[in-house]
């Protein structure tokens, strides 16, 4: 698979959170040749399932539209495990006009310090271009040239007059960055929204690598929505899905020069190109964690290590407590600059995750069978429960 | 002319390193049946006939030596140290506002080795911190490299980096442009298309270097040219801008080309403005001056060379100039364009007083 090429045709698509459907079809299509069935659901997750059995699963889909009741069974036989990458992004939205210019706010975490001259897309039908205005050092002070703009500040310059730009641009209307991908040095990549589309493009990969091979478990790869705000495409996805061991793929922080973990904000940061990273922690269910780190020892897969004391700050957070509670586990992959308009990544970092993913897909270990049996009873009358997907 | 200004604008150019223009604009010259000549600065000089003339024969009538100018090089960055990690420290060559520096993608050195500028995920910025922007010294290009020695197998010490930028257009009517260094491939495009045009007398056109660092490059052009009358084309500031008071706008696009008349380097020649002014109104092309004194051209080097030359100057307003993504309006550059033949015509005619 040709890594890069995925890359570019998901990172280029905008989907800020709240606008992700254009980006899910888009994705939905990407991951169509290597699973059993796809589709796009409520909160414009992307669905796709590669079937343990999938003539059974036929089968059963056939019977069931039949009307016969019992066909949900088939799936409480048979335990699933959910992969979820999501596919938001942040941004900004319109909140104004001024002067032919538009004020904005942000969609979830972005640097205010990044936009000022920065070219954006704004997304109207059809998308037009405009780049955040910057007053020039001439008509500034010397002391506000090392002071950030305030985003209430920011003003995107779209060529048009205020009359113009009202009729346009309509407020709450969504903007993104406009970066095309690149290559930079041997091995590394530069965009948009690598967080987290690489870890979907990661995913494809793995269902590229499951191709052909016989599954334990149904596996569900999901391109879920709104992480950037915690808006729960994931957890519903896990919930539709009845899925009793959920992992997320999410990006990391890697470190650069400016952000040595020790001296900064205690947040872990890891080495980009050191291979993908398994988090510890409350948030991750001790099973998983330690058969990940097991897959990646007998593979002699490189990993690095994070330690999570309490949230995540990804899907595994909200995934972790669908239901009755599921299995979670995350797996990292280290990414420079998050939220910038050029995050970095290490394309041999996405292809190990896609490993590590795969290997854990095909052999998730004993343990996990052993809860699962533990819980056995709650296990079989909650998923009479689960929903037609 | 845009689709000239758009391949100029893409052409790498830092002050120093104007190579690549140069070698675009001297093609051209020479195909356009121009003499040009590159001088030990590195200035490109083109020397464009009268229409009719023999080539190598003088004007009939004794006219006053006319002299275009406009600067090739453009701002950008110089790596100052490779660090043991592949990271390369660098400053701005030419007055960049720190503000704008980071998340860009760059072109480093010759071999154009794509990179992008630093800095560190807002998730690790302490909150304090997000409200300042980092010192030159702290800030980084990211070439990929995994060490050291990875990075000084592509890039030395001295390289210089350019920004990439595409070349948009936008805005109601699509009457707006985005580039980079539209400061002064505006100029630059005016002068080509000129040149290529007949033309009522002898003009030489001088493509200048190394403006953005000192107007290094137009010094020896003027002393070398002799012009009677320098007629310069630039860029220039304008924070026509949502909540900018109309005195603080500097210019304002859309209103016509910008008329020097006194700007931190030059008082420019009376007459010649007044003459500009007049054409202009004559013509009916919409025309302004800059709000406040500030900035300058390589009209400072040109006046004080030899006994003297008088200069004036036509720019573009620019929003974001010196940025990646320098924003000017259609209708300022084609009547810019347009206020420069008129300029030649008026000189040719010998209508300057």
């Amino acid at each position: 698979m040709n890594t890069e090429k995925y890359l570019k045709l998901l990172c280029e698509q905008t989907g800020p959170t709240g606008f992700e459907r254009p980006g899910a079809e888009l994705a939905a299509e990407a991951i169509k040749p290597f699973v059993d069935e796809v589709r796009v659901d409520t909160l414009a997750s992307v669905i796709a399932v590669r079937r343990a059995d999938p003539e059974a699963a036929k089968a059963a889909t056939e019977t069931q539209c039949e009307g016969n009741s019992n066909a949900s069974q088939v799936s409480a036989d048979r335990p699933a495990m959910l992969i979820a990458a999501h596919l938001d992004e942040v941004g900004l939205v319109v909140t104004g006009h001024e002067d032919g210019f538009l004020c904005v706010g942000p969609i979830g975490g972005v640097d205010q310090r990044v936009f000022p001259d920065r070219d954006l897309c704004i997304l109207t039908d059809p998308p037009i271009f405009g780049v955040m205005s910057v007053q020039p050092p001439h008509v500034l002070k010397a002391e506000d040239m090392s002071k950030a703009i305030d985003m209430d500040e920011l003003r995107v310059d779209i060529g048009m007059t205020q009359e113009e730009a009202v009729a346009a641009v309509p407020v709450g209307t969504p903007i993104t960055y406009r970066t095309e991908g690149f290559r930079i040095g041997k091995t590394r990549y530069v965009s948009k929204t690598l967080d987290d589309r690489a870890c979907f493009a990661a995913l494809i990969r793995a269902a590229e690598l499951l191709k052909d091979r016989k599954l334990p478990w149904d596996v569900y790869f999901v391109g879920s929505t709104g992480e950037e705000r915690a808006e729960g495409g994931a957890p519903a996805a896990a919930f539709g899905t009845g899925a009793k061991v959920c992992l997320a793929i999410d990006v990391t922080q890697a470190s650069t020069p400016d952000a040595n973990p020790k001296i900064h904000t205690g947040i872990d940061n890891h080495e980009l190109g050191g291979g993908p990273v398994i988090t510890v922690g409350p948030n991750i269910t001790k099973h998983v964690g330690k058969r990940l780190r097991e897959l990646a020892e007998r593979d002699r897969m490189p990993v690095q290590i994070a330690a999570a004391p309490g949230r995540t700050g990804t899907d595994a957070w909200h995934m972790h407590i669908v239901r009755e509670g599921v299995a979670s586990g995350l797996i990292s992959l280290p990414l420079r600059y998050m939220h910038s308009p050029t995050e970095c990544v290490d394309l041999g970092d996405i292809e190990l995750c896609a490993q590590l993913v795969a290997a854990y897909a095909l052999d998730p270990g004993q343990d996990v069978l052993d809860c699962l049996a533990d819980c056995e009873p709650l296990h079989h009358a909650k998923n009479a429960e689960v929903e037609k997907c | 002319m845009l689709k000239t200004l758009e391949t100029l604008c893409a052409l790498p150019g830092v002050s120093g390193s104007e190579e690549a223009v140069r070698g675009y604009i001297k093609e051209r010259a020479v195909k356009a049946g121009c003499t040009a000549r590159t001088d030990l600065m590195g200035n490109l000089i083109v020397e464009k006939k009268a229409a009719g003339a023999k080539a190598g024969s003088s004007a009939p009538t004794k006219l006053p030596h006319l002299m275009l100018t406009a600067h090739m090089d453009e701002v950008g960055f110089m790596v100052k140290a490779i660090n043991d990690s592949g990271y390369l420290r660098f400053e701005p060559v030419g007055g960049i506002d720190p503000r704008i520096a980071f998340n860009r993608r760059v072109w480093v050195g010759e071999n154009r080795v794509p990179g992008v500028t630093g800095l560190k995920a807002v998730h690790l910025t302490p909150l304090a911190e997000r409200s300042k922007i980092p010192a030159w010294g702290n800030m980084y290009i990211d070439i990929g490299a995994r060490d050291k020695k990875e990075a000084e197998a592509v890039v030395s010490v001295g390289d210089v980096a350019v920004f990439d930028s595409d070349f948009v257009r936008f805005g109601s009517g699509n009457g707006f442009i985005k580039a980079k260094a539209i400061d002064d491939r505006f100029g630059c495009a005016v002068m080509v298309t000129l040149m290529e045009e007949e033309l009522p007398m002898d003009v030489t056109f001088v493509f200048s270097v190394q403006e953005e660092v000192g107007t290094r490059g137009a010094f020896g052009a003027a002393f070398s040219v002799k012009p009677d009358i320098a007629l310069i084309l630039e860029g220039t500031t304008s924070a026509d801008l949502a909540k900018v008071p109309g005195h603080k706008k500097v210019t304002r696009l859309g209103e016509g080309p910008v008329l020097g008349f006194m700007d931190a380097g030059t008082i420019y020649d009376r007459g010649l403005f007044e003459q500009l002014r007049d054409l202009a109104v004559e013509h009916g092309i919409p025309w302004q001056i800059k709000g406040r004194i500030a900035g300058g051209t390589d009209a400072s080097a040109i006046q004080r060379s030899r006994q003297g030359v008088r200069v004036a100057s036509i720019s573009a307003p620019v929003r974001s100039i010196h940025c990646p993504n320098s924003v000017a309006k259609v209708s300022d550059i084609e009547d810019g364009l347009k206020l420069a033949r008129l300029f030649v015509e008026a000189v040719a005619a010998g209508k300057i007083k």
